[in-house]
């Protein structure tokens, strides 16, 4: 099992952010990763995912986290999409 | 490469738009690969899919062929887009029409 704080910390450390939530969406292994960076900057949405997963790779391998959702976005595209954002999936898990 | 990466390779290359999912079209397994079916419903766009659940070498050659690790993942035009989150929110924000469009159309 794992902490929603240690995930923070864990991306913290690797990731600057200037928005970061993590949100337990079911059983302490459904994880909802909402993350801001300027080092998101230019990158495709592909690309954006691909670091936090890197960044989570151990737990998603040993399946501590089983299902990971992700919104992440560049400080640019957050200030287009803060004021209409939803944080809900749309879809079940 | 293997010749489960070269199946794949193969299967990627020659469908527009094909969809490595847990199920079927019609019978999803999982939230994630519904949600993506959904998507691709509501566009009206015809899309292969495969089912990793029925081989377990295409489950995990899927995820070396990508080196992402997790089902479903989406192919448009050969090319790797990413899974649910990413397909839904180029969804949202019409990226995915727009790619669509110019493949489809050439």
């Amino acid at each position: 099992m794992i902490t929603l704080l240690e995930i923070e910390n864990k991306i913290n450390q690797k990731l600057k952010t200037i928005h970061l939530e993590v949100i337990d969406l079911r059983g302490g292994d459904h994880i909802q990763v909402i993350a801001v960076s300027p080092d998101f900057e230019n990158k495709s949405l592909i690309d954006q995912h691909k670091i936090i997963y890197e960044i989570l790779s151990l737990e998603m391998k040993s399946n501590v986290i089983h299902a990971l959702t992700l919104k992440t976005y560049s400080p640019s595209q957050w200030e287009k999409v803060k004021p209409g954002f939803k944080k809900e999936l749309g879809h079940e898990i | 490469m293997s010749d489960i990466l070269k199946q794949i390779d193969s299967d990627v290359k020659s469908n527009k738009v094909i969809v490595f999912m847990k199920g079927t079209k019609d019978a999803p397994q999982c939230g994630f690969s519904a949600a993506v079916v959904d998507v691709f419903k509501a566009l009206g766009v015809d899309f292969e899919t495969r089912d990793v659940l029925t081989d377990n070498e295409l489950r995990e050659g899927i995820k070396k062929y990508t080196n992402w690790p997790t089902v479903p993942q989406v192919f448009v035009d050969g090319k790797f887009i990413g899974g649910c989150d990413v397909t839904r929110e180029m969804f949202q924000s019409g990226e995915l029409q727009k790619l669509i469009k110019s493949q489809i159309n050439t």
